[in-house]
């Protein structure tokens, strides 16, 4: 009785993700290998997605160059699958010093995690100590997505330049096509790393330092008052976020099985930030809506209108752009953050009615 | 109220179903037609340049189909856009092949999405005809290159530039492996031939501002003569080639670039006339086989769109043209292998002339030209090579 008064007064926001996790599940069993390899590429940006919201969403740090993060795992795993297999244009011998990790298939797996940890670890070092906030943490996060994209194309010993790297597909750690399992089992791999990434998520918003990061987010200035550090806090969770978006560039290269320059770049990371707005920030639920519609209604919308006819299929950009605009403009708060309020006011006007019933 | 969100989220979850099950409903293509599949950037960043290859291949399409097809069947095409992304590139590629079933691919153009689809067509064994002149790489078993390579275009520019505009060479380019390897190439073919390399200069691809790289060329090269061999990705060879002109450059000295084509050409007007461009076709080749296919192309898409079409819409029609004579060799027997085996010594009649596919590497030979941009932003033949040249995509 008591655990289904519980489940009666969770928010709504859980019965959502309940319900995404059952789709989920479902899906593979009823959809064809096309769409088993979109899901597990959506699946990949779902983590994506999470890691921005801790960080835009609870802490308030609007991250416009998120995508670094998401780049530089997965082309941990690039330069990696092209050293260990020989790539016809790797010229060189061997890795430089900070890279030889990747000579192994694991080394180059918790690269893929430790690189964008390290590299959030370090910005977020001198921001947060420099104490640069709002606007400007938003714009020097975009400046470096936009030099990293650039950054990657010129290194072209490593990267490939423009061309990007192929990587074998449809692996977790090795590098041999031998090991390749099929859409089906990868799909589930992927899925477990969501809910593995959902309950870290979890586990930190409902801790007491997701709590003091929502108070970050709230009102900083009255947290130092207090006595708390938010420069440390904020390092905390920027680097967390930075893992976890770096695990989502290795499990979204390994489903595409290849990587190149726009994985790093300004355009992926104004993607992120869309989904995670039409969503609804702060309460991760959002976040796996908005990237799960949002992507499949681009998947949708670009096969029905190239079946259409030809001419018409340049307009679907147009009508996703429209859409997107609407949902920002009628609801601000995002699908799931308008959802959360309807049941909120609910909830406090049946409190209402009762305390006004019980004085008569 | 409660009710309604639960609802909400209900409908949610039933409509991601239905959209997730509609894409299972397609079938394959039938009996008595052949499926192939064209992907292009209908949008995004490339989408200018692509326009020409998509109207080319659907022109292609349609002769051979009012030519009767390809021994009696007809051929089905379906289109996708991959948005100048790689990433959506491997996605459409992956439902072309999975959901529609096409026997094979035409289209591409940027080398990123190439790279990137070459591990599912090798996954699921389709071909692709990439009708693009690119870098150059291992060739790939299933890929049929229709455009040419840089020795193709480089052998013969270098030489004549410097038989007829000047012995001194100032190499600039993205630092990029596909403009190092042009400016390499020249470099040695200057020594070679006895010329004198004056500069080399890479620069990174988001430059856009030249003034000190112009200064550089105005105080190397003085007053004698000189050939500007600039390799510039897309708005940096904008930049520079503006900038060049309105620094009152252009009477001095001559741009030379593998870049310049007629979309480019048109777009910088004044800017890039008297600079010369090397690439195996341009518009204006008088042939019957190009008054045909341009004539055919302007009735089609209107007469200002033919006059904007460059070597890669060229380069798809022959790529349709050459993937309808394999099937057709193919017979009743359509697999993979059997076309990407028919491909091998396959001849056709192009627009450019005749064009052979080379079976060792999945290239074509074809003639390399050189081209003087006229004032009006159309590109003249100056030079064409008696024979057709071996391609070396590796070189």
């Amino acid at each position: 009785m008591k655990i289904l008064k519980a489940f009666k007064n969770l928010p709504v926001n859980r019965y959502i993700d309940m319900a995404i996790l059952l789709f989920l599940l479902v899906f593979p069993f009823c959809s064809s290998t096309y769409w088993i390899y979109v899901m597990s590429g959506i699946m990949a940006y779902i983590i994506f997605a999470l890691s921005l919201d801790l960080l835009w969403g609870y802490t308030g740090l609007m991250s416009m160059g998120h995508s670094l993060l998401f780049g530089a795992g997965g082309y941990m795993i690039g330069i990696a699958c092209s050293y260990i297999n020989k790539a016809d244009w790797v010229e060189y011998e061997k890795l430089t010093w900070f890279l030889s990790p990747l000579s192994s298939e694991v080394g180059a797996f918790i690269m893929a995690l430790l690189l964008p940890a390290l590299i959030s670890f370090i910005i977020g070092f001198f921001m947060f100590s420099g104490k640069i906030q709002g606007v400007f943490f938003s714009l020097i996060t975009l400046a470096l997505s936009g030099v990293a994209e650039l950054f990657v194309i010129n290194q072209s010993k490593y990267t490939h330049g423009n061309s990007g790297i192929t990587v074998i597909s449809r692996t977790l750690i090795s590098d041999s096509k031998a090991d390749r399992m099929d859409d089906f089992t990868f799909y589930f791999v992927i899925l477990l790393f969501l809910v593995l990434a959902y309950a870290v998520c979890m586990l930190i918003v409902h801790s007491r330092v997701g709590k003091v990061l929502q108070a970050v987010r709230e009102n900083e200035s009255r947290l130092t008052f207090f006595g708390y550090k938010p420069s440390a806090f904020k390092m905390l969770i920027y680097t967390v976020s930075g893992a976890m978006a770096g695990l989502a560039g290795v499990l979204y290269v390994r489903t595409q099985g290849s990587v190149n320059s726009t994985a790093v770049g300004i355009n992926l990371a104004t993607l992120v930030l869309v989904w995670v707005a039409v969503g609804g920030r702060g309460n991760l639920t959002g976040a796996m809506v908005g990237t799960l519609v949002l992507q499949i209604a681009e998947t949708v919308l670009n096969s029905v209108f190239s079946g259409i006819s030809a001419d018409f299929a340049q307009y679907w950009k147009l009508v996703l752009g429209i859409i997107i605009l609407v949902i920002v403009f009628v609801i601000p708060k995002g699908i799931v953050g308008t959802v959360i309020d309807i049941q909120q006011k609910a909830r406090d006007q049946k409190r209402k009615d009762a305390i006004l019933s019980k004085e008569e | 109220m409660k009710k309604l969100t639960r609802m909400i989220a209900v409908l949610l979850t039933v409509t991601m179903m239905v959209l997730a099950f509609a894409g299972c409903a397609k079938k394959g293509g039938s009996s008595d037609s052949i499926k192939i599949g064209l992907v292009f950037s209908l949008t995004g960043g490339t989408a200018i340049t692509e326009e020409s290859m998509y109207n080319s291949a659907v022109l292609a399409i349609d002769e051979i189909n009012a030519a009767g097809g390809i021994n009696g069947k007809k051929i089905e095409y379906v289109v996708k856009d991959y948005a100048t992304d790689p990433d959506t590139a491997v996605k459409v590629v992956k439902e072309m092949i999975l959901q529609d079933k096409v026997a094979a691919i035409v289209g591409l153009y940027t080398s990123a999405s190439r790279v990137a689809v070459e591990p599912i067509l090798e996954e699921y064994e389709i071909p692709l005809v990439y009708p693009t002149f690119y870098e150059g790489e291992e060739p790939n078993d299933y890929v049929i290159y229709t455009g040419c390579v840089p020795n193709q275009q480089g052998d013969y520019f270098v030489p004549y530039l410097y038989e007829n505009v000047s012995h001194n060479f100032y190499l600039l380019g993205t630092d990029t492996t596909y403009a190092q390897g042009i400016n390499a190439q020249a470099e040695a073919l200057i020594k070679e031939l006895g010329g004198k390399v004056v500069g080399n200069e890479l620069v990174s691809s988001d430059v856009t501002e030249f003034s000190d790289i112009i200064a550089k060329i105005k105080s190397t090269c003085g007053n004698d003569g000189c050939v500007i061999y600039a390799n510039l990705n897309g708005d940096s060879g904008t930049a520079f080639y503006t900038q060049f002109a309105a620094a009152g450059l252009s009477d001095k000295y001559t741009i030379a670039s593998f870049i310049m084509d007629e979309s480019f050409s048109t777009a910088l007007g004044s800017a890039a006339a008297n600079t010369y461009a090397s690439v195996n076709y341009f518009n204006s080749i008088d042939s019957e086989a190009n008054k045909a296919y341009l004539s055919a192309y302007g009735a089609k898409f209107g007469e200002a769109k033919a006059a904007a079409v460059t070597a890669v819409g060229e380069a798809t029609y022959d790529a349709v043209y050459l993937l309808s004579k394999s099937l057709e060799k193919c017979g009743n027997d359509i697999t993979t292998a059997n076309i990407m085996a028919n491909f091998a010594g396959l001849s056709f009649d192009a627009p450019q002339g005749t064009i052979t596919v080379d079976g060792d590497n999945n290239h074509i030979y074809c003639k390399a030209r050189i081209g003087l941009v006229q004032a009006d932003g159309t590109i003249k033949t100056v030079f064409e090579s008696d024979d057709v040249i071996k391609p070396e995509p590796t070189k």
